[in-house]
């Protein structure tokens, strides 16, 4: 895996948490659209599934069934109060991150 | 919502798709069910990937582009593998386990007991009897079984989408395994059903088939319910 893979797939959960914040309630294709439209090219729904089922289990965020306008019923994800604060703390850390890295790449050292 | 309803729904809006995806879909259902993970978790992803690949469909774009890559095995893999992960040890252990039930009640119980060694008691007898005494052969054969069907479920998932369209010289090739294997098995039964006939001990046979039942519903309970 490619150093650009590597660091999209360490980021994945904080931008899923963002997607869902910024949609209020959304779904598995959205998601996944809005992630590819946004550089994450080579993320396979794959991952992204037990990713959606690790974060309803740590109950960062909840799901609600209901049918689809094709036909099949569908998972529909919003955050949890818990997922709101787990999304803030990403933010912050995702921020102290880049400017730690910026710092030192920049030779502020 | 429960596993039937998720399969019975596949069925249902899968006829949606155009054929060239509905094969995919396929692939992604047996490498699924065919894979470690529970029941339930492999229909799930499926069901997912069918409202992914509808609503792919309706916008025009290539499945391929919404599920990441080319390669299904890849694609089913990372799902498999992450899943199996988050596991407990004991929904490990209770997923290898799962099957042994069902062969032991129609291998060992229904063909090994009932009709190998009850049935002929009864005719020969007129005596109807539930003591079954379990030959060595029979302990073996039941181990044997329970090899092989789990050798196949780990396997049939993986090669039989490759084995769809393949040449006629591979097709042969895959008879002559598997029916070579077949005639082994028939051979290794026949052979230990005439040499290994000691009694290893004796077993109630309501007894066994009860035991086999609450073990079977145990396992599928517990598939069920722990992480």
């Amino acid at each position: 895996m490619n150093t650009k893979s590597q660091l999209l797939k360490g980021s994945l959960e904080g931008c899923v948490l963002k997607i869902i914040e910024l949609k209020g309630e959304t779904y598995g294709y959205e998601i996944a659209k809005l992630l590819k439209e946004n550089g994450f090219d080579d993320i396979s729904e794959g991952t992204l599934y037990p990713l959606y089922t690790r974060l309803q289990k740590n109950k960062l965020i909840e799901s609600s069934v209901r049918e689809s306008p094709l036909g099949p019923l569908r998972k529909y994800y919003r955050l949890t109060e818990k997922g709101y604060q787990e999304l803030d703390h990403f933010i912050y850390s995702w921020n102290k991150l880049i400017q730690n890295v910026n710092d030192i790449l920049k030779g502020r050292i | 919502m429960k596993t039937k309803k998720l399969i019975k729904e596949m069925a249902c809006y899968s006829e949606k798709l155009t054929e060239a995806n509905r094969e995919i879909f396929d692939e992604i259902l047996i490498t699924t069910r065919f894979s470690n993970i529970s029941e339930q978790d492999a229909e799930e992803f499926s069901y997912h990937c069918l409202d992914l690949f509808l609503q792919a469909e309706q916008d025009g774009v290539d499945i391929k582009t919404i599920m990441g890559t080319d390669d299904i095995n890849v694609f089913c893999n990372d799902y498999v593998e992450s899943i199996y992960k988050s596991y407990s040890l004991l929904k490990k252990a209770v997923l290898k386990l799962l099957y042994v039930p069902s062969i032991l009640l129609i291998f060992t119980g229904f063909f090994g007991m009932f009709l190998s060694i009850l049935l002929p008691i009864w005719i020969k007898e007129r005596a109807v009897t539930f003591d079954v005494a379990v030959p060595f052969h029979l302990v073996l054969n039941s181990l044997i079984a329970i090899g092989i069907v789990h050798v196949a479920l780990r396997y049939i998932g993986k090669y039989s989408p490759k084995l769809d369209g393949i040449a006629k010289k591979q097709e042969r090739k895959w008879d002559f395994i598997v029916w070579g294997g077949y005639l082994f098995m028939v051979g290794i039964f026949v052979l230990s059903g005439l040499y290994l006939k000691q009694v290893l001990f004796h077993i109630n046979f309501i007894v066994f088939i009860i035991v086999c039942l609450i073990l079977d519903r145990l396992f599928h309970y517990m598939i069920r319910k722990i992480n």
